[in-house]
């Protein structure tokens, strides 16, 4: 693999990215289901686990969504949709076989970085559109967690570019079949990655916007198909976060025996996995706490593992 | 149409997505329905489609009950265990039984859902006070600031905040049924951005010749702790520490076992080590410590020891405590207060 991809047509290219994100949200919803099940200790009526979601997703599409006071309808409506469309445009940039990505773009990881900035812009909206206090208090919390943890994937995709010399994806998961796996030459990379993914994703110890504690803080006006979409929105993030996390440090595509796409999606969902068993074990962090971690410790380690990598890169 | 009539049929076999409002004494239901996989315990009245009212609501709570139920997306249903709906201003209500509660949950969600259900909003349709605002956004007439539209203060803020940033404060009264909060507290605060800046705490105690409720049959240290891990979204722990709290034979080794599942540094003390310590007579200073003390409690019980009930702690100094906290913060402090702050709504403490 030289590490240059080939290019569907625009249109098989949307499609793909939909399946990869509609696909990605199926298994995150059912490994929530049934790590939410194994974790309460319900016994082992996996089916019940199975049939569960699909069953909440139907009562959500015939549940309405009522008017706050004075909301704005328009970003309402939008922010869903633009949280989704930085998912989707992360999906774009990832190789998704062994020699094809819907757009390799030579500079991969600022597509994946801006998806990051954008998406706090759409969380911060779905905050402010209901015009209600603790939909706002989690829009301003994310925008708090977001300015941590964006500096953190910086650094951190930076350091994964180095060794191949390129900032496209396509060429960091070639430098790690010519190499090693970035799991194994950056070690710190990987569960500082994790941070960005469980943060943007608004999932788990670090969702900061959709906390229980905001009773649910920017959906908390939202019902029916409104809240429907924006659950969809952060586990097609989530999805589209594990799914980079296996490119950049798990080597995408590589492996014996299956089909690219296949040990890309076997990794996938082993880090999807990961990140869903982390929301039902660890509790929320506080944000005062988080910022302050974030910036004192986690910050440091990326500039340190940045340097690292740097060293170990013209070694 | 037979799309939609198929999908509401689906609809009907999920889980009851209930809003629990919370009168006095009313943990053993809070624990039955956090504890069964029939039912979903939704953090906002948004999310749910019938809302469930339990334990003695004082007269002075009812109209706020009025505007919860209000806020349940219609078409909706209301169940009132144990009391009666009349009382409740709330005369389309089912009344039923805390043994027959989630059965007929189940029945009502389907009601709802397939359109054989709905009970009537109890408000008005609009805003009770009129719309005083000016100009097109209705910001008043200084710049976008002032004017009292809806009768509410715009955001203004009187000092520069935490950050050395005049952000807009934002004034606001929650509670007495914000599940988020511990029942029977309302909470007035005035925030500057997500740090409260003033605080005010009321219980709304029992009516006078309420009858005095049996002794509740679940351990109220368990089911705060459910409530405090439901907080910091570890909702399937909450429910195993919901039935356990409803447990009437628990074992000493259950509870451990409990105990070794959360109280780890990534467990729940990732939301509890870093909150504020307190000064507060018979509270211990800090948070973990706080919520281990009932898991303590629940296993000395468990071995047939005594249980003490929680000493009422004084709302005006858990209020002064708050001050400068960031509102998470805030509500996981007043989570593990839960105990105390229900002694205080039945007999209110003196400051010291």
């Amino acid at each position: 693999m030289t590490g240059e991809l080939a290019a569907p047509h625009p249109v098989l290219g949307a499609v793909v990215v939909l399946g990869v994100l509609l696909v990605g949200t199926a298994i995150v919803t059912t490994a929530d289901a049934v790590v939410a099940d194994r974790v309460a200790r319900r016994g082992l009526d996996l089916r019940a686990s199975l049939v569960r979601p699909w069953r909440r997703i139907a009562l959500s599409l015939v549940r309405p969504q009522p008017a706050t006071e004075r909301p704005d309808w328009g970003l309402w409506v939008l922010a869903p949709a633009a949280y989704v469309g930085m998912a989707a445009m992360a999906v774009s940039v990832l190789p998704l076989g062994t020699d094809w990505a819907v757009a390799d773009v030579r500079t991969g990881i600022v597509v994946l970085g801006s998806a990051e900035v954008l998406a706090m812009v759409a969380v911060y909206l779905h905050g402010w559109a209901p015009n209600s206090p603790l939909s706002l208090v989690g829009a301003y919390r994310f925008v708090a967690a977001g300015l941590s943890f964006l500096l953190l994937s910086m650094f951190v995709l930076i350091a994964a570019a180095l060794p191949a010399e390129s900032m496209s994806l396509g060429r960091i998961v070639a430098s790690q079949q010519e190499g090693a796996w970035n799991v194994l030459r950056q070690p710190l990379g990987l569960p500082l990655f994790l941070v960005v993914a469980l943060s943007v994703s608004l999932h788990g110890p670090l969702d900061m916007a959709d906390g229980t504690d905001l009773a649910t803080g920017t959906v908390a006006e939202s019902s029916g198909p409104a809240r429907l979409a924006w659950e969809f929105g952060r586990r097609a993030m989530l999805t589209a976060y594990a799914l980079a996390t296996a490119v950049v440090f798990l080597a995408g595509p590589a492996g014996p025996v299956l089909p690219g796409w296949a040990w890309l999606a076997v990794k996938t969902v082993a880090v999807a996995v990961v990140l869903v068993w982390c929301g039902h074990r660890l509790g929320r962090i506080g944000i005062q706490r988080y910022v302050r971690i974030a910036w004192t410790v986690l910050l440091p380690l990326s500039f340190l593992h940045l340097a690292i990598s740097g060293v170990a890169a013209l070694a | 149409m037979a799309v939609m009539d198929r999908l509401r049929r689906v609809a009907a076999t999920a889980p009851v997505a209930v809003s629990v409002a919370l009168g006095h004494g009313a943990d053993a239901v809070l624990a039955d329905l956090r504890a069964d996989a029939r039912v979903d315990v939704t953090a906002s009245p948004r999310h749910a489609t019938v809302l469930v009212v339990a334990g003695h609501v004082p007269a002075a709570a009812v109209a706020a009950l009025g505007r919860v139920h209000d806020q349940v997306p219609a078409p909706r249903a209301t169940v009132v265990v144990d009391g009666d709906p009349a009382r409740l201003d709330l005369p389309a209500a089912t009344a039923t039984t805390r043994a027959a509660l989630v059965d007929e949950l189940v029945r009502v969600h389907a009601a709802v859902v397939t359109g054989q259900r709905h009970d009537s909003p109890v408000g008005p349709a609009d805003n009770p006070v009129d719309w005083q605002g000016i100009g097109p956004h209705g910001q008043g007439g200084e710049g976008m600031m002032g004017g009292v539209p809806w009768g509410r203060p715009m955001a203004m803020p009187p000092t520069v905040g935490r950050d050395g940033l005049a952000l807009d404060r934002l004034a606001l009264v929650v509670g007495p049924f914000l599940a988020v909060l511990p029942p029977m507290l309302e909470v007035e605060v005035g925030l500057q951005g997500d740090v409260l800046e003033e605080v005010e705490l009321r219980t709304v105690p029992p009516d006078p010749h309420a009858p005095t409720p049996p002794p509740t049959p679940v351990d109220s240290g368990l089911v705060a702790l459910a409530e405090l891990l439901a907080l910091v979204g570890l909702g399937a722990l909450a429910t195993t520490a919901a039935r356990l709290a409803r447990t009437p034979d628990r074992r000493v080794e259950d509870v451990a076992a409990l105990r070794r599942r959360i109280d780890r540094p990534w467990g729940l003390r990732l939301g509890t080590d870093d909150l504020d310590r307190l000064d507060l007579p018979g509270v211990a200073p800090d948070p973990t410590d706080r919520w281990r003390d009932w898991l303590a409690s629940a296993a000395s019980t468990a071995v047939g020891d005594a249980h003490h009930a929680p000493e009422p702690v004084a709302t005006d100094e858990v209020a002064a405590q708050l001050v400068g906290m960031e509102v998470g913060h805030a509500v996981l402090t007043l989570a593990t207060l839960r105990p105390q702050l229900a002694a205080s709504a039945v007999a209110p403490a003196v400051s010291s």
